[in-house]
């Protein structure tokens, strides 16, 4: 980042330095740029649309680029967020929104960028992220964190190396209900946790065997393709235009990791929360065999057992003790046995866990107190890891033992094989 | 269609031959095409590794199969990255020089163990994929490349060597200067992983004083205190005033990490600081817990920048100091931070505190400790609360009752209903009645036993469609014709709010009855809604009919208009 970022903007302009920036200071009155974070996007897909909406309302934010490998769907974006602007400054017209296919070529540009927000696929999570850590940048990048065990150890340590403002996109840290069922877990309200069931979806195809279809004109595919294995364009990864469900790259392993890794970023996050698992992880993890193990299934190091499944109706994660339950999913579901649980209350002495009531907002706080937000880059890779260990079992069959503090499998060298990704060149990390 | 069924057979014949030997599809794999992968990642799943090298025999003999596919070598390469040894170098190799398929080989050689695949990397044609692939072996070789004539190669090699974190690798980066020093601290970081402190403590400290991008320093900084909190005190003591980027920003945040003993350090650098920079080692005074820092934190709370204030008050949660407690108090009352910052402050003497001050002559003292004392869910607070709900105070007697909502419960039934009958404000209490008894969890059976405690009270009709039930409709239906003009009214509105179909007829005679305007209003705007309603079950051809009905008795233009809306909202449905 260049000397000239949004925090010590006013010590330079007083000092008379002369440089162009990009929104004259009167034109947002009270929050004039200079006190707003200049912010980013790259990837402006279906959950990148709803972030870029976020930040272009935000009152705190500027967003200064919008980055795409689909030049099209940057350019409509780009224009989108100038007409915003250009209605909210009640000008004729806005162009302080620039777009990019390229994030190297925004981050060059946008020299007082501030923060960035990731929404890409899953491969392309780790370059841009630890690029963005490596320029001073604080960033927000969505679950799960890294597409390999890899990636997402090396977001998280160049995140903790630079300073950076980390926020993993697993918002449910973020819900009330999970904290408190986390909270209840945490204080013993169900006594002694015997097991934990995280209801979440399977592993990705291996290999992605879609038909190849005509590219669109505007779409860099060798881009979008970028450190992952090569293969034809195909519509069902990308689809051309700009409005458009979540396509399903998610469902292949060279570019996602299927429900297993889509909801398992979420529930598992909130499993490990409640364990108090922020740091560590499973000991063991085997995968279901069709005959005597049912589901995915971990052991942490005390004994808990963590089950891929349902145990409650309706239940995303449930945490059974040795004197009851504790059950959380979105939309405020709570189960809890005893029922009188669910109107317990923390006092002096309970361990009260982060609050933070909006994900996003929570982040951008971080940024200008440069306090960790609820779920930086290491709890991210702590929880990603959960989901690269339960892919590794599914792919290998047999009971894997993992070391959580050294992150290596220790009894299977062609798990520990199976912790990284080759990047296709020149890409690295 | 011949074309199309000779395509079907040759698919049908692939499958048949899969199915035998999945190995004899595969060098046709291509994509969109049937195949046979999942057989051998399923024989693979079911070998143990010792089994592993027959798999290997087979994908190889695949993928050497002359015109085996691009999608054929990628795929065996993937499994290579699982089950692949030195077996396989002599196929691999040759990959590396078939621009389509050079990437595949490096993924199938990057994690293989074995120093052959080191010698047989090094001397294959140099690529930028090549230097990766051995800087992620680690393997110091590639430092021959730092002084190649080709920019990608030595870019390669210098990132590379960061990879390989050695000393010596630190040692090169070093001699480069600027264009080695965002590998160096990846290089530092590497070392400090490895356990060697020493190195890393010979290259931070000069690496902080002499780089000119802020984000190298700061990397620098964070891998000195990391690496020996004590050692970077002065550092970072000095880099909380320092004028690169926001390296004095992240100095406030590293400064969490430095010994008790530096506390006093820190606060008597505090008055020199940037308001930014004061932001941020507030939220460090705060998580060291050191209490050393109460002077400083609390003559932060008089700060007249409104950041640096808030971030003051946050700091006070975790040093839960008994002396903080009246400070905060006076913000309370205003101020939702220092709300919350009391309301989890995790000090057993605040309770009792913030009991004591309920009594308060002060209002304004009475209504922050009612704040806290609801954040805290501390239910010896309840007798007062029900109390203070009715106090001459309407602010004291209004925070009371927002404190009551969602905290009352079941034992407090009683009371609330007492003062529902005195209350000015009926509606509030009805709502915290209505949360008291969230136990009932059948919200109809929940209505009928919240109408039961006061059944002639008009606040309480008003929560009947929250019931919704068919208990409850019977209420409001009863009530319509109610003598008592405030009952029979609260029963009208509950009728217009109701979210069921049971509405639609009862509405319809209101319209037709009723010369109130007010009433024909909303009872036009629910019955639009309602029959335009997805989840209306009443047949579109009724509906269209009674939307006419309605018509014939209104008077009013917008009345009509709302009609007509919902008439053409249901023609477009059709």
């Amino acid at each position: 980042m260049t000397a000239l970022s949004r925090r010590n903007f006013l010590k330079c302009s007083a000092a008379g330095l002369a440089f162009p920036f990009i929104v004259p200071r009167s034109v947002f009155g009270r929050n004039a740029p200079s006190n707003r974070i200049n912010t980013a996007i790259i990837g402006i897909g279906a959950q990148g649309r709803g972030h870029l909406g976020h930040m272009l309302g935000h009152s705190e934010l500027q967003v200064l680029g919008v980055c795409d490998v689909h030049g099209g769907r940057a350019e409509h974006y780009r224009d989108d967020a100038n007409k915003r602007y250009a209605g909210k400054t009640g000008t004729a017209s806005y162009n302080g929104v620039r777009s990019f296919i390229d994030f190297r070529e925004m981050f060059a540009t946008l020299g007082s960028l501030d923060a960035v927000v990731i929404a890409t696929p899953d491969h392309w999570h780790g370059l841009p992220a630890v690029a963005a850590c490596e320029a001073g940048l604080d960033v927000y990048c969505e679950k799960p964190l890294g597409h390999t065990f890899h990636e997402s150890r090396a977001m998280a340590d160049a995140a903790r190396r630079h300073g950076t403002i980390f926020q993993t996109g697993s918002q449910q840290r973020s819900d009330s209900t999970f904290r408190f069922g986390a909270e209840l877990v945490r204080n013993g309200r169900i006594g002694k946790i015997k097991e934990v069931w995280v209801a979440i979806g399977g592993p990705p195809k291996l290999f992605c065997d879609l038909p190849a279809d005509e590219k669109p004109a505007s779409l860099n595919w060798d881009l979008w393709i970028g450190p992952a294995p090569y293969r034809p364009y195909s519509k069902v990864l990308c689809p051309d235009g700009w409005d458009f469900g979540f396509p399903n790259w998610r469902g292949y392993d060279e570019y996602g990791g299927g429900g297993q890794y889509d909801f398992g970023a979420h529930h598992f996050d909130i499993a490990q929360w409640g364990l108090g698992m922020d740091d560590s992880g499973p000991v063991d993890v085997v995968a279901p065999d069709g005959k005597d193990i049912k589901n995915l299934t971990y052991t942490y190091a005390n004994g808990i057992k963590m089950y891929v499944g349902s145990r409650i109706k309706g239940d995303a994660t449930t945490w059974v003790g040795e004197n009851g339950i504790v059950s959380v999913n979105r939309g405020s579901f709570l189960y809890t046995e005893p029922a009188s649980l669910a109107d317990e209350r923390f006092g002096p002495g309970d361990i009260r866990l982060y609050n933070s009531p909006n994900h996003f907002q929570n982040w951008v706080d971080g940024i200008k107190t440069r306090r960790d937000p609820i779920c930086t880059a290491e709890i991210g890779h702590r929880t990603a890891s959960v989901c690269h260990l339960g892919q590794i079992a599914f792919r290998l069959g047999r009971k894997l033992q993992w070391d959580p503090k050294v992150e290596r499998f220790t009894n299977d060298t062609e798990a520990n094989r199976l912790l990284r990704r080759e990047m296709r060149a020149p890409w690295t990390l | 269609m011949k074309t199309f069924l000779t395509l079907l057979l040759l698919a049908a014949a692939t499958i048949v031959r899969a199915a035998d030997d999945p190995y004899a599809a595969l060098p046709s794999l291509d994509f969109g095409k049937p195949n046979s992968m999942q057989a051998i990642w399923d024989e693979a799943r079911a070998t143990t590794p010792s089994g592993h090298a027959a798999i290997e025999a087979k994908l190889l003999k695949a993928a050497t199969t002359p015109g085996a596919t691009f999608a054929c070598k990628r795929f065996v390469a993937d499994m290579l990255r699982v089950v692949g040894t030195t077996a396989c170098l002599p196929v691999v190799l040759k990959w590396l020089d078939d621009p389509q398929v050079a990437d595949s080989a490096l993924y199938a050689l990057q994690g293989m163990p074995g120093k052959e695949v080191d010698a047989a990397l090094l001397t294959a044609a140099p690529k930028t994929g090549i230097i990766q692939a051995l800087a992620a072996r680690r393997n110091i070789a590639i430092k021959q490349f730092v002084t190649s004539a080709d920019p990608a190669l030595r870019r390669a090699a210098i990132a590379g060597l960061g990879t390989v974190g050695t000393a010596e690798a630190a040692a090169i980066l070093q001699s480069l200067k600027t264009d080695g020093e965002a590998a160096l601290i990846v290089c530092a970081a590497r070392l400090l992983k490895d356990g060697d402190k020493k190195t890393v403590l010979a290259i931070c400290p000069e690496q902080f004083r002499n780089t000119t991008r802020p984000s190298i320093a700061t990397a620098a900084l964070n891998l000195l205190v990391e690496a020996d909190a004590n050692a970077a005190i002065p550092t970072v003591l000095q880099a909380l005033e320092d004028k690169r980027g926001d390296v004095a920003l992240h100095a406030a945040s590293a400064a969490r990490f430095l010994p008790h003993g530096v506390t006093r350090d820190l606060c008597s650098t505090f008055p020199k600081l940037t308001p930014s920079v004061q932001v941020a080692l507030l939220c460090t005074l705060g998580l060291r817990g050191d209490r050393t820092a109460l002077p400083t934190i609390k003559a932060a709370l008089a700060s007249a920048d409104d950041a640096v204030k808030t971030q003051a008050i946050r700091a006070c949660e975790p040093l839960a100091d008994e002396s903080l407690i009246e400070p905060l108090l006076a913000l309370a009352a205003q101020n939702t931070v220092a709300q919350e910052t009391l309301g989890r402050m995790n000090l057993p003497t605040l309770d009792n505190m913030m009991l004591a001050k309920l009594s308060d002559t002060d209002s304004t003292k009475v209504v922050s400790a009612i704040n806290v004392l609801r954040t805290r869910a501390n239910r010896k607070a309840m007798s007062s609360l029900l109390k203070l709900a009715e106090s001459k105070d309407k602010t004291v007697a209004q925070a009371a009752l927002r404190a009551l909502d969602g905290f009352a419960g079941q034992s407090e039934v009683v009371a609330l209903t007492g003062i529902l009958q005195r209350a000015d404000d009926r509606n509030a209490v009805a709502r915290i009645l209505w949360a008291a008894l969230r136990g009932v969890s059948d919200k109809d059976k929940r209505f009928v036993a919240l109408w039961q405690l006061a059944p002639t009270e008009a606040a309480l009709l008003a929560l009947a469609p929250e019931g919704g039930g068919t208990e409850s409709f019977k209420i409001v239906k009863a009530n319509l014709s109610a003598g008592d003009v405030a009952l029979k009214e609260a029963a009208v509105r509950a009728l217009f709010a109701w979210k069921e179909d049971d509405m639609v007829e009862p509405t319809l005679q209101i319209l037709k009855s009723t010369t109130d305007k007010k009433h024909k209003a909303l009872g036009t705007r629910a019955l639009a809604n309602r029959l335009t309603e997805r989840k209306c079950r009443i047949p579109a051809a009724k509906r269209v009919a009674m939307l006419d009905e309605a018509l014939t008795v209104l008077d009013q233009p917008a009345d009509k208009k709302q009609i007509e809306w919902a008439k053409e909202k249901l023609a477009e449905k059709k």
